[in-house]
């Protein structure tokens, strides 16, 4: 039996072998190397915790298991009804039948083998967190992934919906996907990315994306977090330049276990930063949320809002850090974190950690963490709704919260819909 | 209609309540008077169905059930109002979606047909105008921001709307204004006139101006210690409550 670390560098020395990245460009080649010998030779961040999370799992390189029993039909269920541009993966491989995109969205892997785009190259693996274990597992492994590029001055209306879907006859593979964003300055995009499984196999998703807002961009950035007994490890980097502006939603509603790694860079100043979070934990579910956020210029302001239900044994952690660095004057940053409890069983940490060195900022934290007020329980059932009823009005609302920011009326009411179907099926 | 008998309630260790005896016919207004921490809410509480509390003793029973092992909500279907003292916030649910929802709520568990909402709208906007409350208020959260009046007013729009068969009003004239009085007085006699009964809990006569009761009970430790028309109120106001305990003691 070998250990992690042998399993993950014999697993790469074979695809080697098999000439598999033979073809690539030797930029994308070294990348490969180097992650592989940093996990050979360096102690990494979460190697334990990684290890346990990989046991079991093997990690997938193949390019041809895409099975046609997927029907469109099966699909059409978890395809917004939107206009707008589609990408499709299935099983981690990108899905040319059911995707619909434009010259400003390619293929990933695409780049690995034409040494033409500089461009590619400039933004390309450059915010990843070199000592963590997942960042460096996602470089040597990467696979497939989107690459999205949208030049300056161009607003696009009509969002780009990511879709994963995941259909795997067989239990415990690892799928590293990875997507680059790059939205040039003055542009204006929104980006829907949406995992979901269409059976309950057991696989992981350890999936890195690094998106660019160049100065005066805008970006809306929406993650629907809905597998069934899969797991997802998110690892996303924003970079952000002067006077930029990004919201990041982050809807954790279904996932064995699920890690959100958010880091946010500002650079520049006049940036804003909204990172809204709503979690739903249920059954032994484990959801876990690390978000960063790196003020490094003055005049920029950043705004957290999670609202987080954890029901039956589910359990969360919340460890959100704001840095805030000495020449940062006039930042406003602000992060609350709400969590209802709704089972004696489940269990929420929040570790929030404020790093202010300079002198001349607004900066807070809340956290609230409790079961569903009685008193306004009450109130609502001697009016004559149920208990059930009255607990869903309450959520409901609690979450609207967050929800009322959504602009785009159709994946607005998506979102409503998987709320509902899940906190309709909670046991209260 | 409502029958209270000898009614022993704990809270913690303490006795709340030491056997309640009260029967509200239908169409009749009972005031409840009595001083601080007399179990004057408690009472309320328990009627609308608060788990908060442990019946020792006794039973209530509403038009033949036993209403002390259901939930409020069944309680409401049955026709049980509470204005509340301290009426809560429901952050992000409109008050015109909350009275539509539980209207529909109530309808549905009573197997009446649903009422539309095009009706439903327009009742509550001529209630909100005969109550002069305040349209704004329809389309803001819950009680969120109002004043105390205003939630108060809003207790008194809502039973209005809801109809039922036995409001208990705890302390809603408490802190109110003239004008604010006067709309309580047409909430409950838009009930009485429908053959409906009131339970008023107060600490003053004041609202005797308006309203003439069938009974006024005081109510001391836990105890009805005495009953009587409207005259016991304005006995109590020269006395004292203190005074009809002691004589009750003699």
């Amino acid at each position: 039996m070998k250990n992690f670390k042998e399993k993950i560098i014999y697993t790469f020395l074979m695809y080697k072998k098999k000439n598999i990245f033979n073809s690539e460009d030797e930029y994308i080649k070294n990348m490969r190397n180097e992650s592989i010998n940093m996990i050979n030779k360096n102690h990494l961040l979460n190697e334990e915790e990684c290890k346990d999370l990989f046991e079991k799992y093997k990690l997938s390189f193949n390019k041809n298991h895409n099975k046609s029993f997927i029907t469109y039909k099966i699909l059409k269920n978890y395809l917004l009804k939107i206009n707008g541009f589609r990408i499709v993966f299935i099983n981690g491989v990108y899905n040319k039948k059911y995707s619909y995109i434009n010259e400003y969205i390619d293929i990933l892997s695409n780049y690995f083998y034409l040494n033409k785009n500089n461009n590619f190259k400039k933004f390309y693996n450059k915010l990843i967190n070199k000592n963590n274990i997942y960042n460096i597992l996602n470089t040597a492994f990467i696979q497939e992934g989107i690459y999205i590029n949208i030049p300056n001055n161009f607003i696009i209306n009509e969002p780009i919906h990511i879709i994963y879907f995941s259909y795997y006859e067989h239990n415990n593979i690892i799928f590293n996907t990875r997507n680059l964003i790059v939205v040039g300055e003055n542009s204006n995009v929104n980006i829907i990315e949406q995992y979901q499984s269409l059976n309950d196999n057991s696989i992981i998703n350890n999936s890195l994306t690094e998106v660019y807002a160049l100065s005066n961009s805008n970006i809306e950035y929406f993650k629907i977090q809905n597998d069934i007994n899969s797991s997802l490890i998110d690892n996303t980097f924003f970079l952000q330049k002067k006077n930029s502006k990004c919201s990041i939603y982050t809807f954790s509603f279904k996932g064995k276990l699920i890690k959100n790694n958010l880091n946010i860079s500002q650079d520049g100043q006049g940036i804003t930063s909204y990172l809204r979070g709503i979690t739903i934990g249920k059954f032994k579910e484990s959801i876990s949320h690390n978000t960063l956020i790196n003020h490094k210029y003055p005049l920029c302001e950043s705004y957290e809002l999670y609202n987080n239900i954890f029901a039956d044994e589910s359990n969360g952690i919340f460890n959100g850090k704001i840095l805030i660095h000495k020449d940062a004057q006039k930042v406003n940053a602000f992060q609350e974190i709400n969590n209802i409890i709704l089972s004696d069983k489940a269990r929420i940490k929040a570790i929030p950690k404020l790093e202010i060195f300079a002198n001349d900022v607004k900066c807070s934290h809340g956290c609230t963490i409790g079961p569903l007020n009685k008193s306004i329980l009450f109130y609502i059932r001697s009016r004559g709704l149920s208990e059930k009823k009255a607990k869903l009005l309450l959520i409901n609302t609690f979450f609207e919260e967050n929800i009322k920011y959504i602009k785009l009326y159709d994946l607005k009411n998506f979102i409503l819909y998987l709320i509902n179907e899940i906190i309709n099926s909670i046991n209260y | 209609m409502l029958i209270i008998n000898d009614l022993h309630v704990l809270v913690g260790e303490k006795y709340i309540l030491q056997g309640i005896n009260l029967i509200i016919n239908p169409g009749e207004i009972h005031i409840i008077m009595g001083p601080n921490g007399s179990g004057k809410s408690t009472l309320a509480y328990i009627i609308a169905g608060k788990n908060d509390y442990k019946i020792i003793k006794g039973s209530i029973s509403f038009e033949g059930h036993n209403i002390l092992k259901m939930s409020p909500e069944e309680r409401a279907y049955l026709g049980i109002f509470l204005s509340f003292q301290y009426p809560v916030e429901i952050p992000g649910v409109s008050l015109y979606n909350f009275i539509k929802t539980a209207i529909n709520a109530l309808y549905k568990a009573r197997n009446l047909n649903q009422i539309s909402t095009s009706e439903i709208l327009k009742k509550i906007h001529k209630t909100a105008n005969d109550l002069g409350l305040d349209k704004d208020l329809l389309k803001r959260s819950v009680n969120e921001g109002f004043s105390g009046g205003e939630k108060k007013r809003n207790e008194i729009f809502q039973m209005t709307m809801l109809e039922p068969k036995l409001a208990i009003l705890d302390e809603t004239d408490s802190g109110l204004d003239i004008d604010a009085i006067n709309i309580i007085y047409k909430g409950v006699n838009n009930l009485i006139k429908k053959n409906n009964s009131v339970l008023i809990i107060t600490h003053y006569q004041r609202l005797l101006e308006y309203i003439t009761p069938n009974y006024v009970h005081i109510l001391y430790k836990g105890k009805i210690i005495k009953s009587g028309n409207k005259n016991l109120a304005l006995e109590i106001e020269k006395k004292g409550f203190n005074w009809f305990f002691k004589n009750k003691i003699q």
